[in-house]
């Protein structure tokens, strides 16, 4: 019997499908801050946290807010926008803070609000305009995301060096 | 010999501007008002209706006055209690450290550093 179209494809047929071609994405920590909706690779945010009661540092750069108590942990907190000279933080309800650690560094960041986590392509990344000011120095690119818009994504080691240097030279 | 181990210090805690701090209380010799000697200035910013000042000596046994708006209190707290600050907070050599008072930092002040003559300078 001559063999039937079904068992001519079947001979044919791969054993297991063919690999979709690999599409490298990163995890993102994704807040609002002010106008801007930034993003920070997840990986370098440990945790968030309600606001803290805030002690003021004195002589210290306006960015750095002061201190707060974390698990048994003194820690900075920065005001993004004024790092980024883009205005300042004024708190408001919902308002978090979350802890980023690189370099060694753990820092506490303001945050207006928590959107959470999302994925992004990494082909999707767009260099960080060259004429944004000092904001642009600390960025290490923008996507254009469905749900959220602009979304500048944060080079937090670049920031937290940058912060801290700022505050060791004085 | 090694220094004995310090279970608990006495801090005696005061407000400026409306931000507590505290300062180990074997410096402070007296709170007296801050115009009685001079003046280290206002390192932790300036107080805002208070006459008040921590008086402490320098090295050099001279009394100087670091302007506060009130004492709160001296306070045991065990060491346990007390954090050394991160580096990357930045804080002025005369911020030595942080007491923590349930999740609230009070930044601890270590009043000699204040004085804007050191290293000791004859005052006579």
């Amino acid at each position: 019997m001559p063999p039937t179209p079904l068992q001519l494809a079947l001979a044919e047929a791969p054993e297991k499908g063919r690999a979709q071609a690999a599409r490298p994405d990163e995890e993102f920590f994704v807040f609002k801050l002010g106008a801007l909706t930034l993003a920070v690779p997840s990986k370098l945010v440990r945790e968030v946290s309600r606001l803290a009661p805030m002690t003021p540092l004195p002589r210290t750069p306006s960015f750095l807010l002061g201190v707060v108590g974390n698990r048994g942990q003194v820690m900075p907190v920065i005001d993004l926008l004024r790092f980024l000279q883009q205005g300042e933080s004024k708190p408001v309800p919902g308002g978090r803070l979350f802890v980023g650690e690189a370099n060694g560094l753990l820092v506490a960041f303001l945050a207006d609000q928590v959107i959470g986590l999302r994925r992004i392509f990494v082909a999707d990344k767009l260099p960080a305009p060259s004429s944004g000011g000092a904001a642009a120095e600390f960025l290490s690119g923008l996507v254009q995301h469905r749900e959220l818009g602009t979304v500048s994504l944060l080079d937090l080691a670049k920031v937290l060096q940058a912060a801290r240097a700022a505050v060791v030279r004085r | 010999m090694s220094e004995p181990v310090v279970e608990v210090v006495e801090i005696v805690l005061f407000d400026i501007a409306g931000t507590r701090y505290g300062a180990d209380m074997t410096q402070v010799r007296r709170i007296g008002r801050h115009d009685e000697t001079e003046s280290v200035g206002a390192p932790l910013g300036k107080p805002t209706e208070g006459r008040r000042a921590l008086i402490f000596m320098t090295s050099g046994h001279v009394e100087v006055a670091l302007a506060i708006d009130g004492v709160l209190g001296v306070q045991s707290i065990p060491r346990d209690e007390l954090r050394r600050l991160p580096p990357a907070a930045g804080a002025s050599p005369f911020i030595i450290g942080a007491w923590l008072d349930r999740d609230q930092p009070v930044l601890l002040v270590d009043l000699h550093a204040t004085n804007p003559f050191r290293p000791e300078v004859s005052h006579a």
